[in-house]
C-alpha cells in the first residue's frame, strides 16, 4: 500500500538526526564489512599466491609411495619424458623436477637435519623464483656443481656465511651414506621461517654424480598459467599418468587450505561484531521511536489499521533507512578497496611476527562481487530481523491504554 | 422494530482485578438508537472514557456485553475487531487525533484507503467531507499547521468518512476555546441532522451538555440519570433504560 510507504517515509524525517545516525550506522557497517572482507581476502590470497609461486607450485607429481619423509627409493620413472610432454601442455607455464632427500647439514659449528632440494636451477627459478629469494651471494649456477644455497637463518644457526663449506650427507637406498662438501654460493630468505630453517638447495645433477646411479628425480612441480585451471589440469594429469600421484597445492599443503578457512572465519567474526552493533542500534532506535509514538499507534489501531499493516509500516521504516544507508556504504567500501588495491596497505610496522609465517607485509585488499553481495545480504537480513522486534512490540499496543498517554 | 445501534447489556469493567481493583463501570445498561445525539456527562473519573472505549471495542468488559447493530463485540478478536471498527465505528478523541505526518486531506483519505475505496470515489468523498467540516482551504495543511479546533474538525471528518454506524467522541471539546467548541458542535449537529449520523460523546462541560438531546449522567461507574429533551426537528426517540 502506497500510503504506508508515504507514512513510513515521512515518519523517518520526524527525527532527522536519529534517522541519519541509523543511516550512517548502516553505511559505516557496510563500508567496514566490505573493506575488512576485502582486506582479509587480500591477505589470504596473497599468502596463497606467495606459497604457490615460491613453494608448492600449483601441482606436484610424485611416485605413488612417495611420502613426506622422502624415502629415497620412490623416484619417478622416466621423468625426462614426462617433463617433455608436460612442457607441451599450453595451460602449464613452467615445469621443473627435483630430487628431494632428507639429510643432514653440518659445519664446524654443528649439524642439523635438513631437506636437501636437488634442483635444476634454471627451471626451478622459472617455477619457484629460486634466485629471487637470494639475499646475498649468487644463485646456484650450472657451471659450479658443488655449490649450495642455504637460508640466512640456517647460516646463523650453523655460524656460516657465503663462501664457506657445508657438508651434506644422506643415507642411500642400500644403506650407504653419501656425503659431499659444498661451497655456500648464496643465502636466501623467504617469509616462511619454518621453511627457511629446513630447506637447502643443491644441484640435482650433483646428487646424480654423487650417487653414480644415473639421473633420478622424485618430484615434479608445475606452475600453471592461471590458478583457475587448477582442478581441470590436475584431472587431466591424473588421467594421463595413472601410475603417478598428482596433487594440487591444496592437497600438498593442507595448512594453506586451513589458512583460507581461518580467514573466512575471521571475516565472519568481524561481520558478526559489526552486525551485532548494528542490530542493537536499530532495535534501540526503533524502540525509542515507537515508544514516542505510542499514542499515535494506539489511534491508528483504534481507527482501523490492522496489525499486519502496522507491522509492515514499521518494518518499512527500517528498510528505508537501510536502503538509504546501503548504497553509500557499498560505494565507500568498494572505493576504499579500490584505493588500497592500488596503493597497498603497508603493515610492515605490525607484521614482524606474521611475515615469519608467510604473510606479505603489504596487503592488497580484494573482494569479489559475490562476496560484496554476501556482505550486503547479511547486513540487510540483520537489519530486517532487528526491525521485527520493535514492530512486534508495537503490535501489543492496547489502543485504550495508548490513547491515554 | 426500533433501530438500536448500540446495546450495552449489564456491563462492568474492573481495572486491576488482581491488585487494587478499581470498578470503573458497574452494571451499565444502555441503548442508543440510530440518529441520536447523546452526551455522557459526569465528573472526572466517573467512567465516561471507560464506557466509550468499551462501546468502541477498544477495551473488553469484565462482564456483560456490547452489541453493535446486533454484533457482539466480545466475540470479535484481533484483526476482525480492527476491521469491524474500521467499517462501523468513527472515533474522535480528546486531542491529537490525527497522524502528524499526513495532511488534512490525507488523514481523511487514509481511512478510505484502509477500506480499499477506489481513487475516484475517495477523492470525491474527501473533498465533500472537507467541505462539510468547512476546511476545504486546509486540505494540504499538516496537523501542526492547524488550530486545535480545525484538527478536531478533521478528526470528525475522518470519523465520518467510512459512513460508520455511529461516531464516538470522548470529550472532543475539552481542549478547545468556547468559539471552536461551538463551531465543532454546530458541525456535529448539522451532520446529525442532515446525514442522520448517530453521535455519542462525553463531556463535563455544561455548555456542551445543553446541545445534546439526550443526557446520560455517570457517577462512580453507574448511570444515575438518563434524560431526553423533546426535539421537534428530529424523530429520534430517547428512552430511559
Ligand atoms: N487503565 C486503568 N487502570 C486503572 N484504573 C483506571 C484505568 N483507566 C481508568 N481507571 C480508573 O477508572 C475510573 C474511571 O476512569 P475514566 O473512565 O477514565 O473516567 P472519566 O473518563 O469519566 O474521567 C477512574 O477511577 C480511573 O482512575
Ligand atoms: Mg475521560
Amino acid at each position: 500500500m502506497f500510503i504506508l510507504l508515504k507514512i513510513a517515509w515521512r515518519n523517518i524525517w520526524r527525527n532527522p538526526r536519529r534517522s541519519w545516525v541509523l543511516v550512517w550506522a548502516v553505511t559505516f557497517g557496510l563500508w567496514m564489512g566490505v573493506f575488512l572482507t576485502a582486506f582479509y581476502n587480500g591477505l589470504i590470497e596473497q599468502r596463497i599466491a606467495l606459497a604457490i609461486n615460491t613453494e608448492s607450485s600449483h601441482i606436484q607429481m610424485h611416485h605413488p609411495l612417495f611420502k613426506p619423509d622422502y624415502e629415497i627409493k620412490h623416484v619417478l620413472p622416466e621423468f625426462a619424458s614426462i617433463l617433455q610432454s608436460l612442457n607441451e601442455i599450453s595451460r602449464i607455464q613452467s615445469v621443473t623436477s627435483r630430487m628431494v632427500i632428507a639429510g643432514l647439514a653440518a659445519s664446524a659449528n654443528g649439524s642439523t637435519g635438513v631437506v636437501i632440494q636437488g634442483v635444476s636451477p634454471e627451471s626451478e627459478h622459472r617455477v619457484t623464483k629460486l634466485c629471487q629469494k637470494l639475499t646475498s651471494g649468487v644463485c646456484l649456477q650450472e657451471g659450479n656443481l658443488h655449490s649450495v644455497m642455504i637460508s640466512e637463518s640456517l647460516a646463523k644457526k650453523l655460524k656460516l656465511k657465503t663462501g664457506r663449506k657445508l657438508v651434506i650427507s644422506f643415507t642411500d637406498v642400500n644403506g650407504e651414506i653419501n656425503s659431499a662438501a659444498l661451497k655456500i654460493s648464496g643465502l636466501y630468505q623467504t617469509n616462511n621461517g619454518p621453511y627457511d630453517d629446513t630447506n637447502i638447495f643443491v644441484h640435482a645433477s650433483m646428487l646424480d654424480t654423487l650417487r653414480n646411479i644415473g639421473a633420478k628425480r622424485n618430484e615434479i612441480a608445475i606452475l600453471l598459467q592461471s590458478s583457475e585451471d587448477l582442478n581441470q589440469t590436475a584431472a587431466i594429469l591424473k588421467k594421463k599418468y595413472p601410475g603417478l600421484k598428482t596433487e594440487t597445492w591444496k592437497e600438498i599443503s593442507p595448512e594453506l587450505g586451513l589458512t583460507v578457512s581461518v580467514g573466512d572465519q575471521m571475516v565472519f567474526i568481524f561481520m558478526g561484531i559489526i552486525l551485532l552493533a548494528l542490530v542493537f542500534g536499530i532495535i534501540n532506535t526503533m524502540m525509542m521511536a515507537m515508544l514516542e509514538r505510542t499514542r499515535e499507534i494506539g489511534i491508528l489501531m483504534a481507527i482501523g489499521m490492522n496489525k499486519i499493516r502496522l507491522f509492515f509500516m514499521i518494518v518499512l521504516e527500517t528498510s528505508m533507512l537501510v536502503a538509504l544507508g546501503a548504497p553509500p556504504g557499498i560505494l565507500l567500501g568498494l572505493s576504499t578497496v579500490a584505493f588500497f588495491a592500488r596503493k597497498g596497505i603497508d603493515l610492515s610496522a605490525y607484521t614482524g611476527l606474521y611475515s615469519n609465517f608467510g604473510y606479505a607485509s603489504t596487503v592488497y585488499p580484494h573482494i569479489s562481487g559475490e562476496k560484496v553481495v554476501q556482505v550486503l545480504f547479511m547486513l540487510v537480513a540483520a537489519s530486517l530481523i532487528s526491525s521485527v522486534f520493535p514492530a512486534w512490540r508495537s503490535l501489543r499496543t492496547q489502543p485504550a491504554v495508548a490513547i491515554k498517554k | 422494530m426500533e433501530d438500536i445501534v448500540i446495546d450495552v447489556h449489564q456491563m462492568s469493567r474492573t481495572y486491576n482485578p488482581d491488585k487494587v481493583p478499581v470498578v470503573a463501570l458497574n452494571n451499565v445498561h444502555l441503548h442508543i438508537e440510530r440518529g441520536e445525539f447523546t452526551v455522557v456527562k459526569g465528573p472526572s473519573g466517573s467512567g465516561k472514557t471507560t464506557l466509550l472505549n468499551l462501546i468502541g471495542g477498544l477495551d473488553t468488559p469484565t462482564s456483560g456485553e456490547v452489541l453493535i447493530h446486533g454484533v457482539n463485540l466480545t466475540s470479535l478478536k484481533g484483526n476482525k475487531l480492527v476491521d469491524f471498527r474500521l467499517h462501523n465505528i468513527g472515533f474522535v478523541f480528546q486531542a491529537y487525533n490525527l497522524i502528524p505526518v499526513l495532511t488534512a486531506y490525507e488523514n481523511i483519505e487514509f481511512i478510505l484507503l484502509l477500506q480499499g475505496v477506489p481513487q475516484e470515489i475517495r477523492r470525491k468523498r474527501v473533498l465533500e467531507l472537507l467541505e462539510q467540516v468547512q476546511l476545504t482551504d486546509k486540505a494540504d495543511a499538516r496537523p501542526e499547521e492547524m488550530s486545535g479546533g480545525q484538527q478536531q474538525r478533521v478528526a470528525v471528518a475522518r470519523a465520518l468518512a467510512p459512513k460508520p454506524q455511529f461516531i464516538l467522541a470522548d470529550e472532543p471539546t475539552a481542549n478547545l476555546d468556547t468559539r471552536s467548541a461551538d463551531n465543532l458542535l454546530d458541525i456535529m449537529e448539522k451532520l446529525n441532522r442532515d446525514e442522520k449520523m448517530t453521535f455519542l460523546f462525553s463531556t463535563h462541560d455544561p455548555r456542551v451538555m445543553q446541545r445534546a438531546r439526550r443526557v446520560i449522567t455517570l457517577e462512580d461507574g453507574q448511570i444515575v440519570s438518563d434524560t431526553s429533551r423533546e426535539d421537534t426537528t428530529h424523530d429520534s426517540k430517547a428512552r430511559i433504560t
